[in-house]
């Protein structure tokens, strides 16, 4: 293999790395927050820590598209012209850096507009990168292999499960609020670990679909 | 499915579970030092940290057996057929002893198991580091140069990881002395001391995870 190939082949590995192992801290620690037994403070400081490490999945999840992309290109799994990698480039940047600011930014008020496009910006991308894999099954092009195709329909799935999570955590959202104002109740807190686990099942499906996205890459079948 | 396909997943999923939960350990372990958070909320991140941190002690013995696995596969290793299961036995008794090390901690049996398993370490240190010399250069035991580099990596990670355990070993402690005391000045330092002292051990154990990944993808002719 070719050393950029290698390199690409390798970023592309730790994304991966960083996904799905950086999940874990994520997975165990949000238990806390959502235990009644610790004090506000704690659970609203866990909650942070939570959130600090849920930034390593999510931005290597933004940063597979290019870094995905360019894999493609180089092992000529690619039809479309090279200079379009800028544009997947240009807008992985874009996506990362309203993604930083969004965990960054406390003030709710100038959030709420960007976390409504980000919502909707993950709608369209999980359309158009699911068309562009079913479209590539049938006509070979933009991707010319199967098993790429079906890596790509796998990645728009996760996208798809992070849009479920965004919506199975508004009740929870809504009632650890409550909870910050007006204190604990069992009311509160039964719709937080529903809500909870409800998101959890989606956290799940990601494991599972990003799991089988690796073998297929390592696999490599043909069909 | 050519079996050498789900030896590389798991290979690939074991270095998931060994760097990639590890940055939740970094992360938690800086989050544990600061003042600014109550004793219950340091508490709870020690349950996340002694959580997340089993799994790269898991992944790392793991990694071994099933690195020798995939280099016999592709015929770079003359540790096969019996000897292979010979060495997957061998990580199975001393996945045992670790993980038993870890549960039992504070008890003479586990002060024993962890015993143990430093020497296993320092054994193993002597063996891979002897293996990768010996066949860089005389090509044998490992026909490869990225591969012998590698093994050699591996003994320099298992390297960093005493480093870690022993400039850690003082955090356990200290962790008792300030959930009893409070937070002082000792206490806070006693804390924050170990936690500093680990991370160049930490960001060396990295770096030679990350160039072990590099050189088992590019797999290049040194």
């Amino acid at each position: 293999m070719e050393f950029w190939e290698s390199l690409i082949v390798w970023l592309h590995l730790l994304l991966f790395v960083y996904w799905l192992g950086g999940d874990l801290g994520v997975f165990y620690s949000s238990r806390f927050r959502n235990d009644p037994q610790y004090d506000l403070k704690t659970r609203l400081l866990l909650a942070r820590i939570t959130g600090d490490i849920d930034m390593a999945p999510r931005t290597t999840m933004v940063l597979m598209i290019p870094i995905g992309f360019t894999l493609a290109a180089v092992k000529g799994y690619l039809t479309i012209p090279d200079i379009w990698l800028i544009a997947f480039w240009a807008f992985g940047a874009a996506w990362l850096v309203m993604v930083w600011w969004l965990h960054i930014e406390k003030d709710a008020s100038k959030k709420k507009p960007w976390t409504k496009f980000d919502l909707r910006l993950r709608w369209v991308l999980m359309l158009v990168l699911a068309a562009a894999a079913i479209y590539s099954f049938f006509a070979h092009q933009p991707l010319t292999e199967n098993w790429l195709a079906l890596k790509l329909l796998l990645f728009a799935g996760t996208i798809l499960c992070g849009i479920m999570i965004r919506v199975s955590v508004k009740p929870y959202v809504a009632a650890f609020a409550e909870i910050r104002e007006h204190g604990s109740t069992p009311e509160r807190e039964a719709v937080l670990s529903a809500s909870a686990g409800a998101a959890r099942q989606w956290v799940k499906a990601i494991w599972v679909l990003i799991s089988l996205a690796a073998l297929i890459g390592i696999w490599q079948p043909g069909f | 499915m050519d079996p050498q396909t789900i030896w590389i997943m798991i290979h690939v999923v074991l270095l998931v579970y060994w760097l990639g939960a590890d940055i939740s350990v970094f992360y938690c372990s800086l989050q544990i030092i600061k003042p600014s958070n109550s004793p219950e909320t340091r508490a709870a991140i020690a349950k996340v940290l002694g959580f997340v941190n089993a799994f790269p002690g898991i992944a790392s013995i793991l990694m071994l057996p099933v690195g020798l696995m995939l280099a016999s596969g592709k015929g770079l290793s003359p540790i096969t057929g019996g000897w292979l299961a010979l060495v997957w036995g061998l990580a199975a008794i001393w996945l045992l002893i670790s993980v038993s090390a870890a549960s039992q901690r504070g008890t003479p049996l586990g002060k024993t198991y962890a015993t143990i398993d430093l020497w296993i370490r320092y054994v193993l240190i002597a063996v891979l580091t002897i293996a990768a010399l010996l066949s860089l250069a005389n090509g044998a035991p490992f026909t490869s140069n990225w591969l012998a580099l590698k093994v050699l990596l591996f003994a320099f990670v298992l390297v960093c990881g005493l480093g870690i355990r022993f400039t850690f070993a003082k955090f356990g402690p200290a962790f008792g002395r300030f959930m009893a005391e409070g937070s002082t000045p000792e206490t806070e330092a006693g804390l924050r001391v170990p936690v500093m002292r680990v991370k160049p051990w930490v960001l060396a154990l990295w770096s030679g995870l990350v160039v072990m990944a590099l050189l088992g993808i590019a797999q290049p002719l040194l």
